[in-house]
């Protein structure tokens, strides 16, 4: 039960978008369309879940025993540029439409504040490995969830009234807001 | 060929960041842990007067939600911290276990909201005594008349026994 | 583009976060803190000064195949240090910014700079480009956290990193009227959407007034 705690408490209380800020990028530059949306949250869910479990295996089986756990920073990005990479491989082979769809935001998952913050927080919160692993499904489905809600949104808002000077980031950031202020209302819950 | 080539560059680079950031944390670390054990030190030396060093060990305590942290002598013995509540509020106090398997320090930290005369008892020497030089799996000689408050911190040492017992001995 | 105004650059012209929009996650999570936006501000501009230098510096040597994996290795170090550097002589600042220090990594200045600017100019330039940058990116921080300690507090308090305790200044306005929901995370989204409006409709200002004049 603790653990599907955890997994409410990390997707929707404190949301990796909304709340913690992390993967505001992306957010705000694949919305625009709501199936690009669902695809980028895929392929993040599927990075942040391997990633998670490799990189809670690396320090703890072998930074950790070698006493270089400040080696952390840099392995981890390597193994998350990696992981990307591999996805950016397999996902050319196997459905170039959603490549060329993605374009440069499936290298920019590198660069995902989320991907390095949830390997780095399951570190610092010292979960254990099975925690390790609800994290790494926990957070990517919350920003997936996000990110299509706000696609959706914003779809609306391109053919929406927009006073010139707030069209685009501003009134995405707007959206945001308020949206973060609906979600702090489910804190209560947990 | 090329791909080795390209590969081998990457971990010299690598490497040369390890050596880099070694030297830097060479620097820091004994700052960071400095830093750590000050807060603690002053009542850390309420049981050791004798110059002795310390060092912050990282936990995981658990179940025991007591046990609030846990700090190593140089001479090899290990000292608790523990916070339990009492009967007007959390007792703070620091319990050392040395390697001979007795109790080799008690010192009550916070006793501020006990009532006089009961809990505040765990704070003297009577108490004090009853702990130090105890084997730490025979059980703690109480004051006549347990309190709320003394067997609180009681059920806390046991803990702090258990965690030391599983991890430590 | 003369050695000046590479260094405006990045303070007005291409400024990486009203501009370029990069950095928004540090951006947002931060800047609760007047104390903190200037903390995050002097790391970033560090961490930017160093690597654009070693970039610049190595940029003729490194294979083009494996340039962002060696720029990201370069990176982390640099960051990785200042986590450590922070952690042993600002633990307050540290603790306040907290995952956000080790995600400098990611941020998509220090890497976008590297990429765009720094492989490709001498290293004089290069740092000319990085201080612009990193001022700034501190003066976006400082301005979007005094609005929102202002609005949310109803004054502002300074406190010396290197010594939590001593505060510099402090002011306050008026406690009684503080929106309190400005310092939390919707009201961070709130502010940088409402400052990045009005920096919007200044410059359509400006460049509709730009046109008249033309026509006339």
């Amino acid at each position: 039960m603790e653990l599907f705690g955890l997994f409410i408490s990390l997707a929707l209380v404190n949301n990796v978008v909304l709340n913690r800020f992390l993967a505001v990028c992306p957010l705000l530059g694949v919305s625009k369309n709501s199936k690009n949306a669902l695809n980028m949250g895929y392929a993040v869910t599927f990075v942040i879940f391997i990633a998670s479990i490799i990189t809670y295996l690396l320090y703890h089986q072998v930074l950790k025993p070698l006493k270089i756990t400040y080696m952390d920073l840099i392995t981890f990005i390597l193994v998350i540029a990696s992981l990307v990479q591999f996805v950016e491989m397999f996902l050319k082979k196997t459905s170039p439409e959603i490549y060329k769809a993605m374009g440069v935001y499936l290298p920019l998952i590198t660069t995902n504040c989320a991907v390095l913050g949830v390997a780095l927080d399951n570190i610092s919160s010292k979960y254990n490995f099975v925690e390790a692993m609800v994290a790494g499904l926990a957070v990517p489905i919350g920003f997936t969830l996000v990110i299509y809600i706000f696609a959706t949104i914003r779809e609306r808002l391109e053919i929406a009234d927009v006073p010139a000077a707030f069209k685009g980031a501003p009134i995405a950031l707007i959206t945001a807001g308020i949206m973060a202020f609906a979600m702090a209302g489910i804190a209560g819950i947990v | 060929m090329k791909t080795v080539k390209l590969a081998i560059f990457l971990a010299i680079v690598s490497a040369l960041s390890g050596l880099c950031l070694s030297a830097v944390n060479d620097v820091t670390e004994p700052i960071i842990k400095e830093a750590a054990i000050a807060k603690e030190r002053a009542n850390l030396q309420q049981i050791y007067t004798g110059g002795e060093t310390f060092e912050v060990i990282e936990a995981d305590f658990g179940d025991y939600t007591t046990l609030q942290g846990v700090y190593k002598v140089s001479n090899g013995d290990y000292v608790y911290k523990g916070s339990k509540n009492g009967y007007g509020g959390p007792c703070v106090y620091l319990v050392a276990i040395g390697s001979d398997g007795t109790f080799k320090g008690f010192a009550a930290l916070d006793l501020s909201n006990e009532t006089n005369g009961f809990g505040s008892r765990v704070g003297t020497d009577e108490f004090k005594n009853n702990v130090v030089g105890t084997k730490i799996d025979e059980s703690i000689d109480t004051l006549s008349g347990a309190t709320v408050t003394s067997t609180a911190v009681v059920d806390s040492i046991k803990e702090a026994v258990a965690h030391y017992t599983e991890n430590y001995k | 583009m003369s050695k000046l105004d590479i260094l405006k650059n990045g303070l007005f012209k291409e400024n990486p976060i009203f501009t370029l929009l990069l950095g928004m996650c540090s951006a947002l999570a931060i800047t609760t803190t007047v104390t903190n936006a200037i903390g995050m501000g002097v790391a970033v501009t560090a961490v930017l000064i160093c690597s654009n230098i070693i970039i610049s510096a190595i940029r003729k040597i490194v294979p083009n195949e494996i340039r962002i994996p060696v720029y990201i290795v370069v990176i982390a170090t640099l960051v990785k240090s200042v986590q450590l550097i922070m952690n042993a002589y600002t633990p307050e600042l540290y603790t306040s910014l907290g995952v956000f220090i080790p995600l400098i990594v990611v941020n998509c200045i220090i890497l976008g700079r590297a990429e765009s600017f720094a492989s490709k100019h001498g290293l004089f330039d290069s740092l000319l480009d990085a201080i612009g940058m990193g001022l700034g990116y501190t003066l976006a921080v400082v301005v979007i956290s005094a609005f929102r300690e202002l609005v949310g507090t109803g004054g502002i308090t300074l406190n010396n990193p290197l010594n939590a305790e001593q505060v510099l200044f402090s002011f306050n306005l008026f406690k009684d009227y503080a929106i309190s929901s400005f310092t939390s995370p919707a009201g961070a989204f709130l502010s940088l959407g409402l400052i990045l409006g009005v920096i919007e409709g200044y410059r359509n200002f400006k460049a509709n007034r730009a046109k008249k004049a033309e026509v006339k």
